[in-house]
Parts: structure tokens; sequence; C-alpha cells
């Protein structure tokens, strides 16, 4: 019993193999990723949270369905991530319902980070400034809010986000300059940082 | 709720006996999204055969000899069905690609640049192994609508006003420079070539003519070439084949 690894030590592949072979473990994947799924489901759009929950609760049991797609060529989080993007956006549609843009709260820490990647006036006071690139990101195209969410918020490299949402590297770069330049167009114009 | 969430999902798992789909439907799949995508491949390829092989009737140099331009020439004697065959079975096979495990990851330009690379190279592959003048062949015995859809060349070399005539040598004359061609409208044509070579205008071979009328079915050849694609076409007008007639 004493060489057992504890249950936070187990990485994700052998938490997917011991799920398959008893259901109950998969609770552990389940706790491992509501948080922070929660989260990202809601920036997505499902900004009523009984609405994330749904999402969430039928995101689990399709990842449930099919734990034998994962393989270890992607990262566990990666494809999980991927399948919450699917569910989310599959969501909105049988709804009919637009993503409602979630307003990011100004102690995300990705906020500030997003904040200073847009090349702003640095003189504009901080609070004032974090305020406006989360109201900003309201207005954008969901297109664009979704990988800024990735790289911004949940802290995906390129390599995870071009996993996530099925598309090429290259693309996903110029999709996300594209994205900072309509976040920025959307700031007030005074405090486009000259150079 | 959500402190509840993965006990709520554990229950629904155990009491609707959920179980995860298993690992082969996945590799089914992936099999399939190969495997179409090898056929698209394949029929691809075999396009470009037939269209090398359709090439082989081109007279790359001589269209503005026989009044037509470069383009007139190109617009007559493109193998559109061909084209169109190539252009379906390589977006099924980017399409295919896209879909595989890994396809997302390339860009679609260079996805799109594989296909048809690989489309051209076995389909040259192919034509060296004689597989576009194998489909050519039983097309041209079998097809119904051989001359309008699959070989543009039957009609380019079916204008003797234009000076381009093809057909089968059915008979040699007693004038050692003049022989029987039957059209593809089962037209009789005397042609005059001289000097008639008999070691290659034989009896019962496809050719085709460069010249021009001379008289009520008659034609003067200056340049008489073997008929590549579209031989197997011609063969059909041949004694066995639904016999001859004369022309009124």
């Amino acid at each position: 019993m004493e060489n057992q690894p504890l249950e936070s030590e187990l990485d994700d592949a052998e938490l997917v193999r011991l799920s398959l072979a008893d259901p109950a473990t998969f609770s552990l994947i389940i706790a491992r990723y509501k948080d922070k799924l929660l989260r990202y489901v809601r920036r997505l759009g499902a900004s009523n949270l009984e609405d994330a929950e749904d999402i969430l609760q039928d995101l689990f049991l399709k990842v449930y369905l099919n734990l034998n797609e994962f393989n270890q060529s992607l990262k566990f989080s990666s494809w999980i991530y991927r399948i919450a993007h699917n569910e989310a956006i599959s969501h909105f549609r049988k709804r009919q319902a637009r993503p409602e843009a979630y307003s990011i709260p100004l102690d995300t820490p990705g906020l500030q980070l997003l904040a200073n990647d847009l090349a702003l006036d640095r003189h504009v006071d901080g609070i004032l400034r974090d305020e406006a690139v989360s109201k900003a990101l309201m207005k954008i195209d969901a297109r664009h809010r979704e990988i800024i969410i990735l790289k911004f918020f949940e802290e995906k490299n390129y390599n995870e986000i071009s996993d996530i949402l099925k598309k090429p590297l290259g693309t996903i770069a110029s999709l996300l300059n594209r994205a900072k330049k309509s976040l920025r167009d959307e700031m007030p114009s005074k405090w486009h940082e000259v150079k | 709720m959500q402190s509840d969430l993965g006990q709520t999902i554990i229950d629904k798992i155990k009491n609707e006996s959920l179980v995860p789909k298993p690992r082969w439907h996945f590799l089914l799949r992936e099999w399939l999204v190969w495997t179409f995508g090898t056929l698209a491949l394949i029929v691809g390829a075999a396009s470009v055969a037939v269209m090398r092989y359709l090439a082989e009737n081109s007279p790359w140099a001589m269209h503005s000899t026989y009044g037509q331009t470069f383009a007139g020439w190109l617009l007559l004697s493109l193998p559109y069905f061909w084209l169109f065959l190539l252009g379906l079975f390589l977006w099924l096979l980017y399409y295919n690609l896209k879909h595989t495990k890994r396809g997302y990851r390339y860009p679609m330009f260079y996805v799109a640049l594989a296909a048809l690379f690989a489309s051209i190279l076995l389909g040259l592959a192919f034509y060296t192994l004689g597989v576009g003048r194998a489909i050519d062949g039983v097309l041209g015995r079998k097809a119904p609508l051989y001359a309008h859809v699959f070989n543009p060349h039957v009609d380019f070399w079916s204008a003797p006003e234009e000076g381009r005539l093809a057909g089968l040598v059915v008979a040699h004359t007693a004038d050692e420079n003049t022989f029987i061609l039957i059209d593809r409208d089962r037209g009789e044509w005397l042609v005059t070539y001289n000097p008639r070579d008999d070691s290659f205008i034989l009896i019962g071979q496809p050719l085709r003519a460069f010249g021009t009328i001379t008289g009520e079915q008659r034609f003067e050849a200056v340049k008489i070439m073997r008929m590549m694609s579209g031989r197997e076409y011609f063969q059909r007008l041949g004694p066995g084949n639904g016999g001859m007639h004369r022309n009124k």
C-alpha cells in the first residue's frame, strides 16, 4: 500500500487508463478539470452558470464515452479542452443562441498580460486600462475572443491552441494577431501607443 | 451543483450502464479516412494517366498550320471530363488528409499541393505502366458517349473541313497512292497519300491525318499519324462491329 502513488500524483494518461478499468476513477479527472473547464466554458459565452454547468456535465459524459479516442500523441488537457470547446459551440448552436460575452473579472491575471500585449500608452491608469480591455473583449468577434481566451486566460501555448481548435500553427498565429488588432481597435484611439 | 458534479456524472454512468466506445471504433474511423483518401489518390492518378495518354494525340507544334490559335486548339482538345474527375478526387483526397488524426496541423495550401503532386507523380507512374492506355481502351470499346465525354480528340480529329480526319483503314486501292478510311460516322473516304506506305497504313489500323478535302469524300493527306487514344473506339467501326456503309 505504501508504494501506491497518491491520486494527485497520477498523470492524466494514467487516470484515463484507470478510468477505463473502473468508472469511479473518472471522478478524479472531473475533479482535476471541472473548475478550469467551467471557467473556460463561461468565458466562451455561457455567462449563465446553469447553462455552463449543463455544458460541463454533457462534456464530461462525452469525455468518458470517448476515453478510448485519447492517445498520448496529444496532451490530455488539449484533448479535453477541444471537447469542451466543441461542446460549448454546439450548445450555443442547438439553443440558437449567440454566445454571450462574459465579463472578465478585473483581477484575472491574464487581463494584465493581455493589456500589456496590446501596446497601449503606458501612462494610462492600469485599472482603467484593464476595465477597458475587459469591455472591449465583449465587443469583438467570437472567433477572435476564443483565441484570446485560450492564449491569455487559459495560458495555452500555440501548439496547444492548434490542437484544441484543430487549426495549423500559422493560422493560429495570424488569427491571434488579427484578434489583438481588433481588440486594440476597440480601445480609445488616444491610448494607442505612438511607435 | 458543481461540487456534486463528479458524483452526478458517476451515478449517471452507473445507472445508465454507460461504457466508453471501444478503441476499434476510433481505429476504424481513422482507417476509413485513410482508405477513402487512398482511393481518391488512385482515381485522381488514373485521371492523370489517361490525360497523359490522351496528350500523345496532341500535335503540340502544328496548331497554327491548321487554322487554330493555340488557345482555340487547347479549348478543343482539353480533356474536360478527366480534369473534372481529377479536381473532384483531389478535393476528396484533400478532405480526407485534413480529417486524419494529424491533418489539421498542416496548412491548407501544403496539403492541397501535396495531394496534387502525389496524384501527378502516381499518375505518371500509372501512365508508364500502361494504365492510361488500358483505361482508354476499355472505355473506347464499351463506353457509350465515349467520343463526347471521355476523349475530346475524337471530335478534334473528326473535322475534315478544317483539315483533320481520323478513322479506320478498311482497304488499300489499286492506285498505290490511295486507301479507304471510314470516319466516326461510318462515312467512307478515299484518302490520297503519296507515296502510300503499306507498312504503316495497315488495314484495320486507326489513323489520323492532316490535309485538305479535294472532292466529295476525298481527302488529300499531307501527314498521317497513328491514332493513340481512341484506337479502340475506332476499332468499333471495323468488320464484325456493325459493318460499314457507303456515304450517299
